[in-house]
């Protein structure tokens, strides 16, 4: 069994102009991880998804390795987070996209998947050998192939 | 001092001057980790036979080492309290969230920690901070970073155990805790005030921030940054006790490097006492790996590589051309030492420069009435070497490490920037120290 027994076609995706607060919308509305982003000719670009956003809400140095233990001395302000946010919705998610995560080929077999979900813990895009973005695989998908069958 | 035997009969001077050029050299170009670098100095001189495995050991100076690795070990435990956080909350509490206040309280806390604990510590522990506090005003935070880095050089000046090059200097002359402070704290106190003075002119003067914002910093709990109040307490008993051990070496008879890393196991028994010994073994484990093993070993190689060249006897020719050069005019000394090293320090690495420079002054001893006279001297050298680290971003680690906070927090810190503001600072800290060393040793 390969993904692209597996996969989901032409799964829903983002593009690098999207703008934060659309990107913000459609994973909130589908409750997804992240959705992959791709250019003009839906050529694979990278990903963008809930922990970017997450990362983007908060001070950017307390994202950074371990440098602080934590954050519990800022005051509880749902209403600066929100302005936080406000600033950041209208801008474009291309600078936030993530270009780390692992991909699947087409043909990957299900073994081969199912390492890279343990290794990486995120939906695996699906990418022909010319960049183009065929599908994704949660690893919903996966663990239910194998399981129930 | 036994003649050393070089390989092929080479002049031992030539071939430990070559080893010297090239070490130093390498560790310019930053293309080879600089511990790697000096280690392979070392060897080189030990295999070409400038100097025998006993000699390269007689030329370390393990109260350097000592003293290094017990504040590493002392700042390994104690900054797991959170007790640095908790200071820096407080002081942008304490300015009222006003932002000319925060820039100068966090920069005099910078200061007052860096000449107590290690520079590039301090800046680890403060930077963030202040990145966060300045996303919380909603002001720009490079100001804030630059005028922490001038304070931590500035601070780490005036005390033995603030900068590298004072640990070195201390250790080779016998200059104690008390000593640095009395000679050095004074012309350090008003170099910081003169420093920030200039900052307001520049950014203090111009930094607003609005009520919601300063209402913001006003409602940070810095109590909430500590996050275990045992180690703290242990931490603050400790330290005190090492600082006022420090104060009374004299007294005590003992060596700085006994007194840091006898308060360094003493930190460590008490907090292994409660956790059973997997836990122990597991922490003790955690607590030595945050030691900065790629300094020690830096220092253990350039140590070796200084060795040879003085046991070749470069450093005392360089004496020799050192008193030619200045006339033998003493005060023409001190102050090109204390130029001559700001200078250098901006663009080379100080810890290597001092390194050499200190047995090239003790050669000097004959020619002035012996060690005592080179006191000013020993000032010139720390002012030059500490100060003039802030004349660029490759002046000091400190510098590199706020940088490096810097830009992955998304906020540039360009070499050019830097250097524009930061050299002219540089250059008038050394100025107030030429007219200080001038006035109180050489008048």
């Amino acid at each position: 069994m390969t993904c692209r027994a597996i996969m989901t076609p032409e799964p829903m995706t983002l593009r690098e102009s999207d703008t934060i607060g659309t990107a913000a919308d459609r994973l909130i509305a589908n409750r997804f991880i992240l959705l992959p982003v791709v250019s003009d000719t839906d050529r694979y670009v990278g990903a963008f998804g809930v922990f970017e956003l997450v990362a983007l809400l908060l001070p950017k140095i307390a994202t950074v390795d371990e440098v602080l233990a934590n954050l519990s001395f800022l005051a509880d302000d749902v209403a600066g987070l929100r302005e936080r946010y406000a600033l950041l919705a209208g801008g474009p998610i291309g600078p936030h996209v993530r270009t780390d995560l692992r991909l699947a080929r087409p043909e990957t077999s299900i073994v081969e998947a199912l390492l890279l979900f343990h290794r990486n813990r995120f939906t695996l895009p699906v990418v022909e050998a010319d960049g183009r973005l065929v599908g994704i695989v949660s690893y919903w998908d996966a663990v239910s192939a194998v399981i129930k069958g | 001092m036994s003649e050393p035997s070089v390989v092929f009969g080479w002049d031992p001077l030539w071939v430990s001057s070559a080893i010297l050029v090239a070490t130093y050299a390498i560790i310019m170009t930053e293309r080879l980790n600089r511990a790697v670098v000096a280690l392979s100095g070392a060897a080189l001189m030990v295999f070409s036979g400038v100097l025998d495995q006993d000699q390269a050991v007689e030329g370390q100076d393990f109260n350097t080492l000592a003293l290094l690795i017990g504040m590493m070990l002392l700042v390994a435990i104690s900054r797991r309290s959170g007790i640095f956080q908790y200071v820096a909350i407080r002081s942008a509490k304490l300015a009222r969230g006003s932002p000319w206040a925060i820039l100068a309280l966090l920069s005099l806390v910078t200061a007052v920690v860096s000449a107590l604990l290690d520079n590039v510590t301090t800046v680890l522990l403060i930077a963030p901070v202040t990145l966060i506090v300045t996303s919380e005003l909603r002001v720009p935070p490079y100001p804030f970073l630059f005028t922490e880095i001038l304070a931590s050089n500035i601070g780490g000046t005036a005390t033995l155990i603030g900068d590298p090059p004072n640990i070195l200097i201390g250790s080779a002359v016998g200059l104690t805790f008390n000593d640095f402070v009395v000679n050095l704290a004074p012309i350090i106190v008003v170099i910081l005030a003169v420093q920030m003075l200039v900052n307001h002119l520049i950014w203090g003067r111009h930094m607003r921030a609005a009520p919601e914002a300063r209402a913001r910093i006003m409602a940070m709990n810095e109590l909430e940054a500590i996050t275990d109040w045992r180690l703290l307490k242990q931490s603050l008993a400790v330290l005190g006790l090492v600082i006022l051990a420090f104060v009374m070496a004299r007294v005590l008879h003992q060596e700085a490097g006994t007194i840091a890393l006898a308060g360094a196991v003493l930190l460590l028994l008490l907090d292994c006492w409660p956790r059973d010994a997997e836990a122990q073994t597991h922490h003790v484990h955690q607590t030595f790996a945050e030691v900065e093993w790629v300094t020690i070993f830096f220092f253990v190689g350039l140590f070796a590589v200084v060795a040879g060249v003085e046991h070749a006897g470069l450093l005392n020719l360089a004496a020799d051309w050192l008193l030619v050069a200045t006339a033998g005019d003493f005060t023409v000394m001190a102050l090109a030492i204390l130029w001559g090293s700001a200078i250098l320090s901006a663009i080379v690495d100080n810890i290597p420069f001092v390194a050499t420079m200190i047995p090239v002054i003790k050669g000097l001893a004959p020619s002035f009435g012996g060690p005592e006279a080179l006191l000013p001297l020993w000032w010139s050298l720390s002012l030059g070497a500490c100060l003039g680290g802030n004349g660029s971003l490759i002046g000091a680690s400190a510098n590199l490490t706020v940088a490096g906070i810097a830009e992955r927090a998304g906020v540039p810190f360009r070499f050019l920037t830097f250097l524009w503001l930061a050299f002219p600072m540089m250059l008038l800290s050394i100025a107030i120290s030429t007219v200080y060393v001038y006035l109180r040793y050489l008048m």
